[in-house]
């Protein structure tokens, strides 16, 4: 069976600069996989690639063997590929229940209903409270996303996304602004998510992604430098020299 | 969970709640020209609810999907010389006059609206309104259909089912029972799944698109249906008028149309019938006493705006908390 999601030599530029230079990934069925590096390494490109927000300028992206390079958004979500954002982007305005709706209604396929009441569709009801009691939100389904806390706010971005039922998920810094104690939240999730889509993860919390991936890919300067275990990749002095030693060389 | 189940099923007893007052209040309407309402007063209101069916489509267009348009004028001009050349050609049918008007405009919207909604934000606001001027131009130019500056006049009185709607009360009541129906059925697509792709669309594009939405189609679409509905307001103004000009596709034309969905508050479709009777009436009281009632409505508009940004249906719900919170 083929794996997941496969990137065969990406790359993507601004301008004169290479932003992404050849990246190849392989994501296993059922894997975390972290993508690492420094700020400017390429990982939110490669993302922005992969997802559609991005054309690349060269390269290939593969869903379970089939070829998505330059797929739309909309189209790579039908295909089973959702993503968060770094910068939460919730539906403000919305309570926390519509904004999940709208993700199972849209994996239902009910984009184009016009005529029945949206909160009539019963299956897509039922499948937005079976992610909030998944991610511990349901109590807050009936609260405006916009007065959710930070933390809570991370969480609805991810239950938006998990509504969809993705194949794979990708997730940009989940952890980002959010205290030790709610990136332990969030590392336990990633966990259970993972036994139902693969993840592809772009992370700075480096002990967490240490703690939670089965494979870990580092980029710097658009480039993968390293992949393998976190066992290997921690202890491979290439990627010491270049990033993690730099961090924090003490702990690994 | 308990709880938000419960939400969901207060809201759901809302719902035909909303529907019974827009039934309750046509029925209402339609009775004033029985119970003794001048028929200058029914004259204004006829008006004023064509307006309202126009500013209920750019609602849908402007307030639940985000796209600012200041050329919605070019619609509801097409369907008024469309269906007025057609029923003073062909026949005075009201029904077939409208079903033409309406093929006239997908004709029109569905090439038209798949390039602007390629747009977004400003970008869009502007090419709307270039496209409308372009129509005026048009209609200006091509004297052997529009008649140019003179514009198309003898359109008849139009007839359903072989009866005559007289202008009057026939055919102010003919125009509350489509207002009234546009009105249902705007209120029924926006809170239909489509209708809430178009919040999502309006508070984050990007978004939306993530979640599968897409986003460039459902634009289209709206941008289809908000034309189709402000060309039923055309049609039925082009028969209260008995003609029309190429001033009703000019840009003055497509700003009011946005005063009147603002003034009564943006993405409430409640709102826009509010904004569109409160301008017309308004109108007609300011040029009686103000050389200049633009400026008098200017102020107006300014104060409502300031004050209750979400327009006067704001207003009202402002006042409905605080009965509700002095009753309890």
């Amino acid at each position: 069976m083929a794996s997941p999601l496969v990137v065969r030599s990406l790359s993507k530029n601004f301008g004169a600069l290479r932003a992404v230079d050849g990246v190849d990934l392989e994501i296993r069925n059922g894997q975390v996989h972290s993508l690492i590096g420094p700020n400017g390494a390429g990982k939110t490109t490669v993302f922005n690639c992969i997802s559609g927000f991005l054309r690349p300028a060269g390269g290939k992206v593969f869903l379970s063997g089939l070829e998505v390079t330059a797929w739309p958004p909309h189209r790579l979500v039908a295909a089973g590929l959702a993503r968060t954002f770094q910068v939460t982007k919730v539906f403000s305005d919305l309570t926390v229940i519509e904004n999940v709706a709208l993700g199972a209604r849209s994996h239902l396929g009910r984009n184009l209903q016009m005529w029945r009441h949206a909160q009539n569709a019963a299956d897509a009801q039922n499948l937005a409270y079976e992610v909030l009691d998944m991610l511990g939100l349901a109590e807050q389904a009936g609260a405006n996303a916009d007065h959710l806390a930070h933390g809570d706010k991370r969480i609805l971005e991810i239950a938006i996304a998990l509504a969809l039922q993705p194949k794979v998920l990708l997730m940009d810094e989940p952890t980002a602004g959010m205290s030790q104690g709610e990136t332990e939240r969030i590392g336990a999730l990633i966990r259970r998510i993972a036994k139902r889509s693969t993840v592809l993860l772009v992370e700075h919390d480096i002990e967490m992604v240490l703690g939670i991936s089965d494979e870990i890919t580092v980029m710097t300067q658009g480039r993968v430098i390293a992949s393998g275990t976190p066992d290997a990749v921690s202890r491979d002095p290439i990627v010491r020299d270049a990033y993690l030693g730099a961090i924090d060389a003490g702990t690994l | 969970m308990g709880r938000s189940r419960q939400i969901d099923e207060a809201e759901a007893r809302k719902r035909p709640a909303a529907a019974m007052l827009v039934v309750v209040g046509a029925v209402l309407l339609a009775l004033l020209p029985f119970v003794g309402v001048r028929p200058f007063t029914i004259t204004l209101l006829t008006e004023a609810l064509i307006f309202a069916i126009w500013a209920m489509s750019l609602d849908l267009m402007t307030g639940y999907t985000g796209m600012l348009t200041f050329g919605h004028a070019a619609a509801f001009g097409l369907g008024g010389y469309a269906a007025g050349y057609f029923a003073r050609e062909v026949t005075s049918d009201f029904f077939t006059s409208l079903l033409i008007a309406e093929l006239v405009i997908l004709l029109v919207a569905l090439p038209i609206g798949f390039v602007a909604t390629r747009l977004s934000g400003a970008a869009f606001a502007i090419v709307s309104l270039c496209i409308a001027q372009v129509f005026f131009q048009i209609a200006v130019a091509w004297r052997s259909v529009t008649e140019g500056m003179d514009g198309l006049v003898g359109v008849p009185i139009p007839t359903l089912l072989g009866m005559t709607i007289n202008t009057g009360p026939e055919f102010y009541v003919l125009t509350v029972l489509i207002a009234a129906t546009v009105c249902l059925g705007l209120r029924r697509l926006v809170a239909s799944p489509f209708g809430r792709t178009l919040g999502a669309i309006r508070l984050n594009e990007d978004r939306a698109a993530a979640i599968g939405i897409n986003v460039r189609l459902h634009k289209w679409l709206v941008f289809v249906i908000s034309w189709a509905i402000a060309g039923i307001g055309g049609t039925l103004m082009v028969f209260m008028k008995a003609g029309t000009t190429p001033m009703s596709l000019y840009w003055i034309e497509s700003g009011n149309v946005l005063i009147m969905a603002i003034f009564g508050g943006l993405g409430t479709l409640f709102g826009p019938i509010i904004g569109a009777i409160s301008f017309v009436f308004l109108r007609d009281e300011l040029t009686t006493g103000f050389e200049v009632w633009q400026l008098a409505f200017g102020i107006v508009f300014v104060i409502v705006v300031l004050v209750f940004p979400s327009g006067l249906a704001g207003v009202a719900s402002s006042a409905w908390m605080l009965l509700w919170r002095a009753r309890s």
